[in-house]
């Protein structure tokens, strides 16, 4: 259980979390988010739950997290970007995470193209970003993320991919020193973000990202791209070095060919 | 003045930075112009129809009414273009229901479509209030920056 006092006392923010919303239980931050957005909710909102009884990864993909173990919450933020820039906000926020968490236990974070965060080669935070557009105007985005903290359970499908700070590291962690330093990490990246300055972002991301120069798989529904990946394009897509050439990727399933 | 010739103009007007082109010949006119701002409106002139040539048999007014559409005076649709390049969602998730049927009334703020970009579920909102009467991209597949997702009879 969180108390809003609590979690707000000592935060020293400009923009995110100035405003927060904190549940036991909710349907789902995102869906939350999104209807604040809707609604007119200032930038920088965030909403925060002890448990997600409706959790979504992709497509209404189902996420599972034990109650008070995980972080879960939501971003809402109405930065003025240009369109091409708007698909940048994925890295914003992985740097974001990984900064938090690299400073909280002092352990590397592996930033996998385009969204995950890796502990150990396993799979620690799940990112869900949803965009609102009318035309080509960004009205808002919604920056979802579960990082698994203290939980040790994942179940037998997910325990090859997936963990937790706790089950790497041996330690519990408290959430709400993580959850303070995250939304500080939010808060001083976002001034690059409302410039529409993005180099450092994408810098810190290629810093942690061990895929670059490696073979890759990409599954694309039917179809799988191999080649070597070669960088980041300027709007944040993986340039792929294939036998017909380059070409840009903007979706599928990443896999690194050992 | 051909079809060739005509489309040749096309061409020419679509490589070239001229907006609007506009020739006479031999008493015939033609313009060829470039709709480049989202807010484009497609317009579909009044249609003569052709004269019936001399000696040719008449046909029974009911196959004739049955053959040729009526003459539509002038139909605007408003068009909504993906901001990004990306995968093309009618549905939230792969069980759910389309957000749009074609024949659905929408108004601003009704969402049309995701397209994701990099694991970025971008919502596609109509910015009018009308009817959908064409959804010209597919499912599942890829669409490019700027490119015509749905048309939306505003009347």
């Amino acid at each position: 259980m969180y108390s809003k006092e609590e979690l707000q006392q000592g935060l020293v923010t400009r923009v995110i979390g100035r405003k927060l919303f904190v549940f036991d239980t909710i349907d789902s931050t995102n869906a939350c988010g999104k209807t604040l957005g809707d609604a007119g909710t200032e930038d920088g909102a965030v909403i925060i739950a002890d448990f997600q009884a409706n959790g979504r990864g992709r497509h209404g993909r189902f996420w599972r997290a034990d109650s008070g173990k995980n972080l879960l919450f939501s971003l809402l933020l109405r930065p003025s970007l240009a369109k091409d820039t708007s698909g940048l906000l994925t890295f914003y926020a992985s740097v974001s995470i990984a900064r938090a968490i690299e400073s909280l236990t002092g352990s590397s974070i592996e930033c996998k193209w385009p969204n995950d965060l890796l502990l150990n080669g396993k799979k620690c935070c799940g990112i869900l970003l949803e965009n609102s557009f009318q035309q080509h105007e960004l009205s808002y985005s919604v920056i979802g993320a579960g990082v698994n903290v203290n939980q040790l359970e994942f179940g037998e499908q997910l325990q090859t991919k997936a963990t937790s700070l706790a089950k790497e590291l041996h330690a519990e962690f408290d959430r709400k020193q993580l959850f303070q330093k995250i939304l500080q990490e939010f808060d001083t990246l976002y001034v690059d973000v409302q410039k529409g300055n993005f180099v450092r972002i994408l810098e810190e991301w290629i810093i942690r990202c061990k895929m670059l120069g490696q073979m890759v798989t990409i599954a694309q529904g039917q179809n799988t791209i191999s080649g070597t990946a070669l960088r980041l394009k300027d709007d944040g897509g993986l340039i792929i070095k294939t036998t017909d050439g380059n070409s840009t990727v903007y979706a599928g399933d990443v896999t690194i060919v050992a | 003045m051909d079809l060739a010739y005509v489309k040749k103009v096309i061409k020419l007007v679509e490589k070239s930075d001229v907006d609007e082109i506009e020739i006479e010949e031999e008493g015939k006119k033609i313009r060829v112009a470039k709709h480049r701002n989202s807010q484009a409106v497609y317009q579909i002139p009044n249609l003569s129809l052709p004269a019936q040539p001399v000696g040719a048999p008449a046909l029974p007014a009911a196959s004739q009414t049955a053959e040729i559409p009526p003459p539509k005076t002038e139909v605007k649709y408003h068009e909504i273009r993906s901001p990004i390049v990306g995968t093309f969602y009618r549905a939230p998730a792969p069980d759910a229901e389309v957000y749009v049927e074609i024949g659905q009334e929408v108004k601003p703020g009704s969402v049309l479509c995701i397209v994701e970009a990099m694991k970025l579920m971008n919502e596609i909102e109509s910015d009018v209030e009308g009817k959908v009467v064409k959804v010209l991209a597919e499912n599942g597949k890829p669409v490019e920056y700027n490119q015509l997702l749905f048309l939306i009879d505003r009347a």
